[in-house]
């Protein structure tokens, strides 16, 4: 006869779930042609990751080279066919009005684009230009390319790209937003990154390699010393344009998201 | 944690590729189980098996304290497993009655095919029983029961993993072996029921 939960507990001087639980949870089958499988699969998985994470990642990081005037930057090599992005900023190439960078920039990213002179926090346009961005193999031969304009405005650049010429990251993979606000269609969002720059013969350590996987730190190399930086930086769409203010100020994301906020609301 | 595992754990936050497969080969099973209990079907516990390992190996930076690993390894598979549990929605352990191998192999049914009804129940007792009524549960409940019955983690490790307070997991812990009970006795009361039914027939 079927005891009762009372007498089986009785019976084996235990809690019932403690005693029936996990002998039955270790008869559900794992065979090692499953672990095998599965691991075979998390290796690739991880692999695309990598891949992905360098990608959206280095963006930023020319991004914050040109801001530095960092020239001839390449970012993190990894395994697969496109391992970096480089780009070279040319000083003899900045122009010194927005007017005139618009002017350069129209054919590239079309009329809708808007270059102001000032920030909404009077911060004036110092210089900018268009770089061109390379994606790079191993050998650093180029195998693809796209154009970005970077204005500097005091201690905030500007970095705009058109959309389509995004590297696309996996889904759940970017870091999450440290800020987000959605004006009208606009959504903005922020987020707070650690830099390293390196030499560009240096090699990060161990820890700096994986905080970089993580999504944790970028690194960057063409700098004549190490350096660590923090940069915040704030994103937006619009008219197939992708705008993005960053800047190593000691300002909040906030602050920078209001400055981002008016610049898009001026257009 | 042994001194070996701790070895492996450390070696893999260096971004050592073999010492993570060695943990992935000792932990495999015991977390593929738990996401088995907690999804319900062989091929989500597959994919939030394998999306563990990988936020394991690319967050591996994230862990400050080797000792820790197990649990935090369980944080991720919980979190992993609740976010396709609730793109599934309604997700329980009947579905793995409709995986022949598994089906069997949890629910402890159909081993002798000339086995009567009354075989059939009495096997069932100590034959994935329990694991099945967890199943019904809901999945918060089902979670801190698996954390706690099968990994058997303190609640208050339990309270970090899910993200809950340690008073929170010893409700759902209470709620719980409350309804499992009164399930468990609700089927008795229905086969004392049947068995009587089979004498006066």
């Amino acid at each position: 006869m079927k005891k009762s939960w009372d007498e089986r507990e009785k019976q084996g001087k235990r809690d019932l779930l403690r005693q029936q639980l996990p002998a039955d949870m270790d008869r559900i089958s794992f065979t090692e042609i499953q672990e095998q499988e599965n691991l075979r699969q998390i290796h690739r998985v991880i692999e695309e990751r990598r891949r992905n994470m360098r990608f959206h990642g280095k963006r930023m990081v020319i991004a914050v080279a040109a801001a530095m005037m960092v020239t001839g930057t390449i970012t993190a090599i990894g395994a697969g066919k496109i391992v970096g992005l480089y780009s070279s900023t040319d000083l003899r190439k900045a122009v010194h009005s927005a007017a005139e960078l618009k002017q350069q920039a129209v054919s590239i990213l079309g009329d809708e684009l808007v270059l102001e002179e000032k920030l909404a926090d009077g911060t004036s346009f110092d210089e900018g230009q268009i770089v061109e961005v390379q994606g790079v193999d191993e050998g650093m031969n180029k195998v693809s390319s796209y154009q970005e304009l970077t204005a500097r405005y005091g201690d905030i650049t500007l970095s705009v790209m058109r959309k389509e010429d995004q590297i696309p990251a996996d889904e759940g993979e970017n870091k999450a937003a440290d800020y987000q606000e959605t004006v009208g269609e606009i959504c903005f969002t922020g987020t707070e990154n650690n830099y390293l720059f390196l030499p560009p013969e240096a090699k990060p350590s161990k820890e700096d390699e994986a905080l970089a996987e993580a999504g944790e730190l970028f690194i960057s190399y063409g700098t004549e010393k190490e350096e660590r930086m923090v940069f915040r930086n704030i994103s937006w769409e619009e008219d197939g344009l992708c705008y993005m203010m960053l800047t190593d100020r000691e300002m909040s994301l906030s602050e920078l998201g209001d400055l981002a906020k008016a610049y898009a609301e001026v257009k | 944690m042994d001194e070996k595992t701790r070895a492996y754990v450390e070696k893999m936050i260096q971004g050592d590729e073999p010492a993570f497969d060695e943990l992935y080969r000792s932990y495999s099973g015991k977390l593929y189980r738990m996401a088995y209990a907690i999804t319900g079907n062989k091929s989500d516990s597959e994919d939030v098996l394998q999306e563990t390992f990988v936020k394991c190996y690319l967050n591996r930076a994230k862990l400050k304290d080797p000792e820790r690993f197990e649990a935090w390894l369980c944080r991720i598979l919980v979190r992993t497993a609740w976010k396709v549990s609730k793109k599934r929605r309604e997700m329980s352990l009947e579905s793995l009655l409709e995986d022949p191998e598994q089906g069997q192999q949890a629910a402890g049914i159909c081993r002798d095919p000339s086995a009567g009804p009354l075989e059939f129940l009495m096997d069932r007792e100590t034959s994935g029983e329990l694991l099945t009524l967890v199943g019904k549960l809901d999945v918060k409940y089902r979670t801190v029961v698996v954390l706690y019955y099968y990994n058997e983690f303190s609640t208050g490790d339990i309270a970090r993993i899910t993200g809950t307070l340690e008073g929170t997991v010893k409700s759902r812990l209470y709620k719980a072996r409350k309804l499992l009970r009164k399930q468990l006795e609700g089927r008795e009361e229905m086969e004392r029921g049947m068995r009587h039914e089979e004498k006066l027939g």
